[in-house]
Formats: C-alpha cells, sequence, structure tokens
C-alpha cells in the first residue's frame, strides 16, 4: 500500500470536451421555384416598399432571386381603402412617398402578378408600442463572440413596459453611427483623387506583389452606419402587463476609443408575425447548440387566392415603431485594447516629397457611410 | 550422423551455457502439460523474447532454451490452449512446469448471456443482451468513464443521434420509449453532463440486461426496449474498497459486513468536480460549468435462509452552464444554468416459501427534479424553472418452478405526480410567476407469464400483461371543435375535473410470446411477439431531449403509444462454444407516437396538446452478430441494416401534417450500422482492446430555398429530414494494466487504464446546420469529440 501511494501522483491530462462549430461544404441543391413577399410597413420610414421575388432553383446550390416585374400591388386598409403601390425599380414596389401606417388599423397586402396569379395576404393589425422606458449600457471586455474568439464590445440591455393585455409581441432593431477617419482602401495601388468626385484606385505593380494595403483619410467629417444583423423578438408569454427590464438589444464591437450613437426600434408585431420571425430567427440564429429544434416549414401569411397549397414565402408585417437615440462615450472601456473595424491597423499611405500625397478621400453617402451629421450626435 | 551432430551441438551448447553463465547466460528448461488432465503436450512452441531463441516441446513435454539477458520473456503457444507468457529476471538457470488452458475450457470473456449459465441457444427469449461490467471496463471508453450506455451502442440494434445523445435508440425506438430501471427504480434522466456519461454508478453495478426483444411481462410502460440494471449486493464477510481517479471523476465504493452471512451495506460515490480544468484547456471554456455526482447504497438483510430484505437509495445531481444548449429567450438573463437531481430508493422483500416457490414484494420511489436556472444581469436574484416527477410503485410478484415449467404471477401499481413546469420569478416582481396544471395518474398492472419446456428441443415462454392507466382530476381540459387543429381558435369550452375523478382512462392486453427450437445442439431458431403500451412520454422538439424537458402522461389528446414488436432468429454456436453467430430480424409498429408541429414551444406550455401531433411509426432491421468469446483474443462484431420512418397525418394542412402526411425519416434512422469490439487478453496483468463503430448519418432537414426578410437571406424549409449528414465512424484504444506490481498476496491492487478515443481524430458531425452569419447564409458542422481524446484513469481495489 505504501509503494502504490506514489502512484496516484499523476497530472491529470487536460483534453475534455470540445463541441466546436466549423464550415461545412454543403450544396444546398434546389429544384422548386416560389414567390417570396418581404414587406413590413410601419410608421417611422418615409420610403417604404414591398419587395416581390422569386426564388431560383439551383444544383449548384447558388442563391438567387428573380425580380416579378409588372405586378399590380397594393394595400387595403380597414377594407375600405386602397393604396396603390409603384414599381420604381424591379421586383420594388413602392407606397407613396409620405405613407405612414396608422395604429388601431388593419392591414391587407395584395398582389397580381403580370401571369395572372393573384395572391393576398391575412389582414395585420398596427398595434401601439410602448415606449424604450429605459437602457442600461455595459462594457463588456469578452462581450462579443467572432467565432472562436471574444472581442470586447458594448452590450445595450434596454427597459420597456409590456402593456396590459395580452399577445404583445416585441421586435428589435438598431442602427449605429460612429466616427469614421479611413474613407478609402487601395489594395495593391495608391488613391488618386481622379475622376472626381469618387476617385479610384491606381494600380501599382510593386505595392500589389508586396501585398500592400494603404488607407486613406476621410475628407472632412464621416460616419460609418452599422446595422443590426440578427433578429431579436420576444414574447409577453411571462411579463404580461409588467416591464420588461434588461432586455439585451444590441451587441457593438469596441472599434475605438471615440463615442458612438445608436437608434433603437422597438416594434410590436401580430402572434403569427411573431410566430414567424421566432421560427426563423430559431433555425437561422440560435440554432447549432447541442438541442436544436429540427427546422420546421415557415409558414407565412400570404396565399395564393386560387391554390392555397402553392408554397409562397416571407410576410406581410405591420409595425408601429418606437425609436430611442444613446449616446455612448466608450469612457469605461479606455484602457482594452478596440478590435479594429479593418481587422488591422491603419496601415495609411507614407508621406514623401510630394506634398500633395497621400490625398483625402471622399466621404460618399451610401447605406453604410454618410458625410451629414446623425441627428442626436453630440458633439 | 545426423544425431551425433545434433549431440554435438546440444553438448557444445550445454557447455558454452555452462561456460557463459557467470556472464549473464542461463537455461531455461521445463515441461509443458495440460492444465487438466496434466498430459505432457507435445510439440507446444516455446519462444524466448518473441524470436531470440525458439523450442519445441518433446514426447514428454520437455525443452530447454538458452537465455542471453537478465530479463527475458518465455512465450508457450499450442493450438487450441491460450497462449502462456512469463517475464522472467534471472541469471540462474531455471525450470519451469507450465500448465496450459484448453480455450474451450476458458471462461467466457465476452459475455453476451452472462447472468444465465444458459447460452444464447437455449434461452427461449430474443433479443437479449446482457454485457458484463468487466467487459465494459476492458473496452475504450471516452474520458475513461466507464459507461453502460456508451457500451450498449456496441450492441446491434442500439443506436443514438450522436455524441451528446441524452439516451439511446433501441430498434427505431425513440429515448423516452426505454424503460430504464436502476434495482427497479426508473431513472428518467440517463445522463450525466448532458448526455456526456451515463448516469449509473458504474463502480456499484453489478450486470445489466437489455430487453430489445422479448420484454418478460413483468415489465411494463415503455414502447420499445428495458434495460434493467441491477446494483451489486455488499460483501457480508470481508470489508472491500474499490475506486478510481480519472480525468472526468473520482469514485469510491465501500463495502462493509456488519454481522457476518447476514446483514452489510454498500455505498458508493462518484464526483466530478474538475470543470476548474476547463479554462485551461481552452479560453472558450471558461464560461463553462459542469459537475455531477451520484450515489448509492444498497443494504442486504438476510435474517433466515427464508427471507432477504435489501434497500437501494440512488441519489443523482448534476449542474453545468454552457451556451451549446441555447437559451430561453422570453427571460432576459446573463445565462443559463442547468440543474437536475434524482433520489431513487427500492425496498426488496424476497421470501422463499420454499425451493420451487418464492415471493417478491417491491416498494419504490423516484424523484426527479430538473430546473433550469436562469441568473439576472445587475441581481442577485436568479429566476428558477422548476419541474418534477415524482414516482410512487408497489409490485409483488410470485414464482413458481416445478417440472417443466417457470411460473411468474404478479400485480403492481404506479402513482405519478407530474410538475410540467412552475416559473418562480424569485425577486422580480415584472415576471409572472407561472404554475402550470399538475398531473396525476395511476398506473395498474397485472401479469402472468410461464416458460415452458415442451420438449428438450422446443422452449416457450408465454405471458400477458394487462395494464390501466387513469389520469386524474384535480384539473381541467380543453375541448375543441371536431376537425380542426387544436389551437385557440377552434376552442369550444374548458373543463374542470374533481379530485379524484377519472379525466380519461386507457388500458388493455399486452400479450408476450417467445419461442425457441432447438435444430441441434448448436443451433436454434427463435421468435418472439411482444405488446406494449406507454402511458408517460417525454414531449419535446429536440433532437435529443434536454435534462428539462417535460414528462407527459396520457390524457384526452395524446393518446398512448402501443408497439407490437416481430422478431425472428437464428442462433449458432461453433467450435465449443467459443464462437457464436446470430441473426435477428425485427419489424415494429408503434401507434400514437407524439411528434411536434412546426415551431413547437413546450416550456411552461399550460395546452400541449395544441403544440403536438400524434402519428405512427415502423421499424424495421436485420442484425448480424458474431462473437469470440473464448481464448487470447475476444470480441464481437456485428452489423444492423435497420430502418426508422414515422407518419403524421391528422387532417389537411401544415398544423395537421408532417410532410404532407407521408412517411419520413425519424430523427434517429441510420440504415447501416456496424460495430467490432475486439480484447487482446496478455496475460493477467495487461489487455489492450479497440472498438470500432460506423454508422450512416442521421437525417437532417435540408432547405427547399432561401426567402428574404428585410433584404436579408434566409434559408427556407419545407420537409421534414430530407438529407444525410455525414457517416460517422470512430476508432478507439484502450491498454489496462492490472496490478502492475505483480504482487498477488497484496491486498490493496491497482489499475491503469489508458485510452484514446476518437484515435484518428474524425471530426464526426454531431449535427448539420445553416446559419446567418452576418448577411449570408453559411453551412457549419458541430462536432462533440472531434479530435483524438487521451485519458488515463487509475482504478484500486483493497480486500
Amino acid at each position: 500500500m505504501k509503494k502504490n501511494k506514489s502512484k496516484i501522483l499523476f497530472i491529470l491530462p487536460i483534453a475534455i470536451f470540445i463541441a466546436c462549430v466549423e464550415p461545412f461544404e454543403l450544396t444546398v441543391s434546389t429544384t422548386e421555384s416560389f414567390l417570396i413577399v418581404d414587406g413590413s410597413i410601419d410608421d417611422a420610414s418615409n420610403d417604404q416598399f414591398i419587395a416581390i421575388k422569386r426564388f431560383i432553383p439551383s444544383s449548384s446550390g447558388s442563391i438567387s432571386y428573380a425580380a416579378e416585374v409588372g405586378a399590380e400591388v397594393s394595400i387595403i386598409k380597414d377594407k375600405k381603402e386602397q393604396i396603390n403601390c409603384f414599381s420604381r425599380n424591379d421586383g420594388y414596389y413602392y407606397l407613396p412617398l409620405g405613407f405612414r401606417a396608422m395604429v388601431g388599423s388593419k392591414y391587407q397586402l395584395k398582389i397580381k402578378l403580370a401571369d395572372g396569379k393573384s395572391y393576398e395576404s391575412s389582414e395585420e393589425l398596427m398595434r401601439t408600442t410602448p415606449d424604450i422606458t429605459g437602457y442600461t449600457v455595459k462594457f463588456d471586455p469578452k462581450g462579443i463572440k467572432l467565432g472562436e474568439n471574444s472581442i470586447p464590445g458594448h452590450l445595450i440591455y434596454i427597459d420597456t413596459k409590456d402593456p396590459a393585455q395580452s399577445g404583445d409581441n416585441f421586435l428589435w432593431s438598431w442602427r449605429a453611427y460612429e466616427k469614421q477617419i479611413v474613407c478609402k482602401t487601395c489594395t495593391g495601388g495608391i488613391f488618386i483623387t481622379s475622376p472626381a468626385p469618387l476617385g479610384k484606385c491606381n494600380p501599382i505593380r510593386a505595392l500589389a506583389e508586396a501585398g500592400v494595403e494603404y488607407d486613406y483619410k476621410c475628407e472632412g467629417n464621416c460616419w460609418e452606419i452599422l446595422y443590426s444583423q440578427d433578429l431579436n423578438v420576444m414574447s409577453d408569454a411571462f411579463s404580461k402587463g409588467n416591464e420588461i427590464k434588461n432586455r439585451l438589444v444590441a451587441s457593438i464591437p469596441y472599434y475605438q476609443d471615440n463615442g458612438f450613437l445608436i437608434e433603437i426600434k422597438q416594434q410590436t408585431v401580430s402572434p403569427s408575425a411573431f410566430q414567424y420571425l421566432k421560427i426563423l430567427t430559431n433555425q437561422s440564429q440560435n440554432n447549432g447548440t447541442l438541442v436544436d429544434s429540427p427546422p420546421a416549414a415557415l409558414i407565412g401569411n400570404i396565399r395564393n387566392t386560387n391554390n392555397i397549397k402553392e408554397t409562397v414565402g416571407g410576410y406581410f408585417m405591420v409595425g408601429n415603431s418606437k425609436v430611442q437615440k444613446i449616446w455612448v462615450d466608450r469612457l469605461e472601456a479606455k484602457g482594452s485594447q478596440p478590435y479594429n473595424m479593418l481587422g488591422r491597423n491603419e496601415n495609411f499611405e507614407p508621406s514623401g516629397d510630394d506634398s500633395s500625397r497621400p490625398p483625402f478621400a471622399p466621404c460618399v453617402l451610401t447605406n453604410t457611410r454618410t458625410p451629414l451629421k446623425p441627428e442626436g450626435w453630440p458633439l | 550422423m545426423k544425431k551425433i551432430f545434433t549431440l554435438l551441438f546440444v553438448f557444445t551448447l550445454i557447455f558454452a551455457v555452462k561456460e557463459t553463465a557467470a556472464q549473464g547466460f542461463f537455461t531455461v528448461s521445463g515441461q509443458v502439460l495440460d492444465s487438466l488432465t496434466n498430459e505432457p503436450l507435445v510439440g507446444a512452441n516455446v519462444n524466448l523474447n518473441y524470436g531470440d531463441n525458439n523450442a519445441i516441446t518433446d514426447k514428454n513435454g520437455k525443452f530447454s532454451l538458452v537465455a542471453t539477458k537478465k530479463e527475458s520473456v518465455i512465450t508457450v503457444k499450442f493450438v487450441g490452449y491460450k497462449p502462456w507468457r512469463i517475464t522472467l529476471s534471472s541469471n540462474k538457470d531455471i525450470t519451469l512446469n507450465i500448465k496450459l488452458l484448453l480455450v474451450s475450457n476458458d471462461l467466457e470473456e465476452v459475455i453476451v448471456s452472462s447472468k444465465n449459465q444458459e447460452t444464447n441457444i437455449k434461452r427461449p427469449i430474443l433479443g437479449v443482451n446482457s454485457l458484463s461490467i468487466k467487459t465494459l471496463t476492458k473496452i475504450p471508453s471516452a474520458l475513461g468513464e466507464i459507461d453502460i450506455l456508451r457500451g450498449l451502442q456496441m450492441l446491434p440494434g442500439v443506436t443514438s443521434v450522436g455524441e451528446a445523445a441524452n439516451g439511446v435508440n433501441i430498434r427505431g425506438g425513440a429515448t423516452d420509449q426505454n424503460l430504464i430501471l436502476l434495482d427497479d427504480a426508473p431513472i428518467f434522466n440517463p445522463t450525466h453532463m448532458f448526455g456526456l456519461f451515463s448516469a449509473f454508478p458504474s463502480e456499484a453495478v453489478s450486470s445489466f440486461d437489455l430487453y430489445k426483444g422479448n420484454v418478460p411481462t413483468r415489465f411494463g410502460g415503455r414502447a420499445a426496449a428495458v434495460l434493467d440494471v441491477t446494483l451489486a449486493n455488499p460483501s457480508l464477510d470481508k470489508f472491500k474498497m474499490s475506486g478510481g481517479i480519472s480525468l472526468v471523476s473520482n469514485r469510491i465504493k465501500l463495502d462493509v459486513p456488519i454481522i457476518k452471512d447476514k446483514l452489510g451495506i454498500s455505498i458508493s460515490g462518484r464526483g466530478a468536480f474538475n470543470d476548474f480544468l476547463l479554462p485551461l484547456a481552452s479560453k472558450k471554456l471558461d464560461n463553462i460549468k459542469a459537475k455531477f455526482g451520484d450515489g448509492s447504497s444498497k443494504i442486504f438483510f438476510r435474517p433466515n435462509t427464508k427471507n432477504t430484505f435489501t434497500l437501494t437509495t440512488y441519489f443523482s445531481k448534476d449542474f453545468f452552464q454552457t451556451e451549446i444548449l441555447g437559451s430561453i429567450n422570453e427571460i432576459n438573463s446573463t445565462n443559463t444554468q442547468y440543474e437536475y437531481q434524482t433520489i431513487n430508493n427500492t425496498l426488496n422483500w424476497f421470501y422463499a416459501i420454499n425451493s420451487n416457490l418464492n415471493f417478491q414484494t417491491k416498494f419504490i420511489s423516484s424523484d426527479y427534479a430538473p430546473t433550469t436556472i436562469l441568473p439576472e444581469l445587475n441581481s442577485d436574484n436568479k429566476v428558477k424553472i422548476r419541474s418534477g416527477i415524482s414516482y410512487r410503485q408497489v409490485k409483488t410478484n410470485l414464482n413458481y418452478f416445478k417440472g417443466k415449467h417457470k411460473l411468474e404471477v404478479g400485480l403492481d401499481g404506479i402513482k405519478y405526480n407530474i410538475n410540467p413546469g412552475e416559473l418562480d420569478p424569485g425577486s422580480n416582481q415584472n415576471i409572472r410567476r407561472v404554475i402550470t396544471q399538475q398531473e396525476n395518474a395511476y398506473e395498474l398492472g397485472a401479469y402472468i407469464e410461464d416458460e415452458i419446456e415442451f420438449s428438450k428441443r422446443f422452449v416457450m415462454t408465454a405471458g400477458v400483461r394487462y395494464s390501466q392507466f387513469f389520469n386524474m382530476g384535480p384539473g381541467s381540459y380543453r375541448t375543441y371543435q371536431e376537425g380542426f387543429p387544436r389551437e385557440e381558435i377552434a376552442l369550444l369550452d374548458t373543463v374542470f375535473i374533481n379530485k379524484g375523478v377519472v379525466q380519461q382512462a386507457f388500458g388493455g392486453f399486452e400479450p408476450r410470446v417467445g419461442m425457441r427450437y432447438q435444430l441441434d445442439k448448436q443451433k436454434s431458431l427463435k421468435f418472439g411477439y411482444n405488446l406494449m403500451r406507454q402511458y408517460l412520454q417525454v414531449i419535446t422538439n429536440t433532437t435529443t431531449p434536454l435534462p428539462t424537458s417535460r414528462w407527459k402522461t396520457s390524457d384526452l389528446y395524446i393518446k398512448p403509444q402501443i408497439s407490437s414488436l416481430y422478431t425472428l432468429g437464428y442462433f449458432q454456436e461453433l467450435t465449443d462454444n467459443i464462437y457464436e453467430y446470430s441473426i435477428e430480424a425485427y419489424w415494429r409498429q408503434t401507434n400514437n407516437i407524439v411528434d411536434y408541429k412546426p415551431g413547437a414551444d413546450f416550456l411552461l406550455q399550460e395546452y400541449p396538446e395544441s403544440q403536438l401531433l400524434q402519428g405512427k411509426n415502423k421499424s424495421y432491421g436485420l442484425e448480424f452478430m458474431i462473437s469470440k468469446k473464448k481464448g487470447e483474443l475476444t470480441g464481437w462484431l456485428n452489423y444492423t441494416y435497420s430502418r426508422s420512418f414515422n407518419k403524421v397525418d391528422e387532417g389537411f394542412g401544415p398544423s395537421l401534417q408532417i410532410n404532407q402526411g407521408n412517411w419520413y425519416t425519424a430523427n434517429y434512422d441510420r440504415p447501416h450500422s456496424a460495430n467490432a469490439t475486439m480484447v487482446i487478453n496478455q496475460g493477467k496483468h495487461h489487455d489492450f482492446s479497440f472498438n470500432f463503430t460506423y454508422s450512416t448519418g442521421r437525417p437532417f432537414t435540408m432547405p427547399q430555398g432561401f426567402i428574404l426578410y428585410q433584404e436579408r437571406t434566409y434559408p427556407f424549409y419545407s420537409l421534414r429530414n430530407n438529407a444525410r449528414i455525414p457517416d460517422y465512424h470512430r476508432l478507439d484504444f484502450s491498454w489496462n494494466i492490472y496490478n502492475p506490481s505483480m504482487d498477488e498476496a497484496k491486498r490493496w491492487k491497482g489499475n491503469w487504464t489508458f485510452t484514446l478515443y476518437n484515435l484518428y481524430g474524425r471530426k464526426n458531425a454531431y449535427s448539420v446546420f445553416l446559419k446567418n452569419q452576418g448577411t449570408i447564409v453559411k453551412a457549419n458542422k458541430l462536432t462533440v469529440f472531434g479530435a483524438p481524446i487521451v485519458s488515463l484513469s487509475y482504478n484500486f481495489k483493497f480486500q
């Protein structure tokens, strides 16, 4: 017994179960073409549209859609008023400029395709959305998962008051602005300002061979616009009429020391729209666990009026929006190592004898960038 | 002339040996005999150091060899006998008296029919596998934990959805269709750490039987199979201690005799608290917590030769926090923690009336209580979702043996109280306290079974069980419009029922028949038929049930599952019972299987019928097995072709049909599976073993196309289980070293087990899924054990 005692002294090898997720080669071979309706109307946006496209099947797994051109699209308000949509670009049918859905009204979408087939949605009631009553911003040095790693970020939690009646379902999304100093990156070349106004990257063989990437500072103020990429929905099943506290609605990576402005949009959606979004979320975003619910058929609210068996994808949704703007100065994050938006440190073209170089790059107005100071920017 | 040369050579050799003995040469000589008859074995091969020198035994079984090293290995082999080995350390001449054991006299190593002295050829029932714990300790296991459920998956007809499956699928059955008993008390959640380890205290288990074909009539309540695990009785004459340390857990078992040959107790415990090591292994594990413990005690009391009492207590507790099990969307929390515990008790009184007649009565209780814990942000408060099953059972049976009959009759009664879910918001006043309606039910059973030996060749077991189930008040149920989905829009009324009033009753006979016809001494044909009724099921829509998944009794809308199984088998033994072959075919139909509607949600669901659909399952398979039960190499090889399909068609439309009412593959349908287990016995002190397993990938759902929401692409699904994940295969290796000090006289004996799980590091897919990452949709696979896993465990015995 004495001898054996020493044999128990061994070091446990540290190898333990590590469930890991990795990319998988999968060819999603599809054979059926079907109509897709992507339409949400609200009372916040100025320029609202219904997108009507068709999924194009592919044996190679490529994902493509064809615009449905020449359709007649209208929205029926409270079974009476017909609001016609107009096609501006292929597959996009716009409501009249300035259209705002109204709280308490019911809306139904009607579509007649160029081939004569008719579709309609169920009637959707626009319910009142309560205001966002409070928020918490928390900096977490490992708050955001990025693949296998965690990066620092600000987590934003909101509070709201659930209306007394049951069946309220919330949907959150956000848009954030932060200062951008790099307006152009040239790979294997240098930036020249002509042709105006955008300029272009001029290839230089030596730089290309060396794999050099040069960044160029913005000309004047410039803001990057970031959007929520995750679906975030919640029912009031356990909160009926009470306050909903500390709902995580946004995780903004710590890209830089400067502050950011975030606009959080809160909407209520109907129970069936919630069910649709919940399934969509579970099978595209919350999956990859050991206990996934196998994906289920996504049943939308749009039907072919003559053939209820026809597969139609998409949902016509109506929602009252409440927006909360929050300025986050990022002061408490000072000292942490920022996660660079470029994925690397900036590498500006060095200045040489030519005093005209490096030039500034223009801040071009796009969906993701703006030279116009966002409303609510404090400085 | 030749003789003279040989003599000269031998003389020279002896001379040389004598001459060189002082320089480290010595002679090994001896005699090789049959262990039983003591007859000399002529022509046996005696080998030195695996080929340094060789000798053949002469007509007296004698041999002589010259060894040149201080430490030498002598191997003796002879056809039909177990090889014999010894390591010598000497510089003096040695004489050995070697007795070889005839392979056919050897004890069976791999036990496919262990408890019973009869072999598979003779037993009249089909589809019973009794792996021995001894076998399990030899075959490789993940992370050095001896694991019954993983061991079972090496047998034909037993599969699972993957490495993190919370249960096994037997012959096309769902995990909840298996009745799992530990000393007669049911285990509702058979695993620790979410499927990674079995919940059975391996140190204390003496044997287990898996009934996947003929199920004796004393068992009832589940549709597919019975796993009957028995804890060892305590030693009544000697204090014993055994235990072990592995990467995952530490184990100990004590046997304490209190009154010699009358009263004793055994206590075992196992604990896994090594999760503090996880962050050291990988940074991404720093948010994972995983602890478990289980313990059992068994008191054995035999006051006289007629009466025996045993009292078994089993306790098990798990706690873990991980992101790989998802979260609860409707409650805002910083993470999700799972905690669950089982407390079981079995009191057994055995009374031998005479040598032909005995009587047994058992009182059983089982309490299973899972909790989901949701810690809140900036607060000490934890929101908890609790549920629980309380199970009380009394069963009594009479066994009578006379002539050609073995008769068993019995009665049993079970009382269920189920708490389907209770939301406790703690100090958070904004979260609604939810208490779902308790379920109360009784399940009563009466059975009779006789094993009749009509002739030496033909034996039959025939029995019938009658089971009756009562779903009781107090409570309420909803009524819905006929022909409509059971949803809010079709709601007609809510009916209230008082305490003690029967809400719904079900019942019926469960005939069970097994026949064996022996074609000759070594061949037999068997046939079996089983009908089983199941009144309690797990309702879940996840790949494998969570420990917190809800158990639901049958009611007005959820009809009992009824399964009919037909089996046919052919068994053959070869070469003095060294080899055994078998082929078994089965066909099963189960009515009223439970499946779920798209997007079903069972969490604290007051009306689960609104989320469920019922249909039928058909499963069939062909199982081939060959096992070698004796000799230096033992093991088995099996191949199974099996299918399992469901059909759910309650009406028209996606709320009433699955896959448009057509047959679709069950989640665990794996058409081809093959397993090989090989143990290479290297004498008393060590052995090697290998496991190889292969199975077709299980089904998953591939999108039918893609759709857009807010200009972003999402996968669009239609038909369930229309594709398969890649095939699964894995090779494991283990090396057991027994008592390395080789001192047989010592009371303390230590064994080491080195295991390499997933030897070639295949990244087997547990699941394949499409996920939106940013603006694009990517296919991913989830792997549980994606690399070779090395583990070392130390086990000891003190007696």
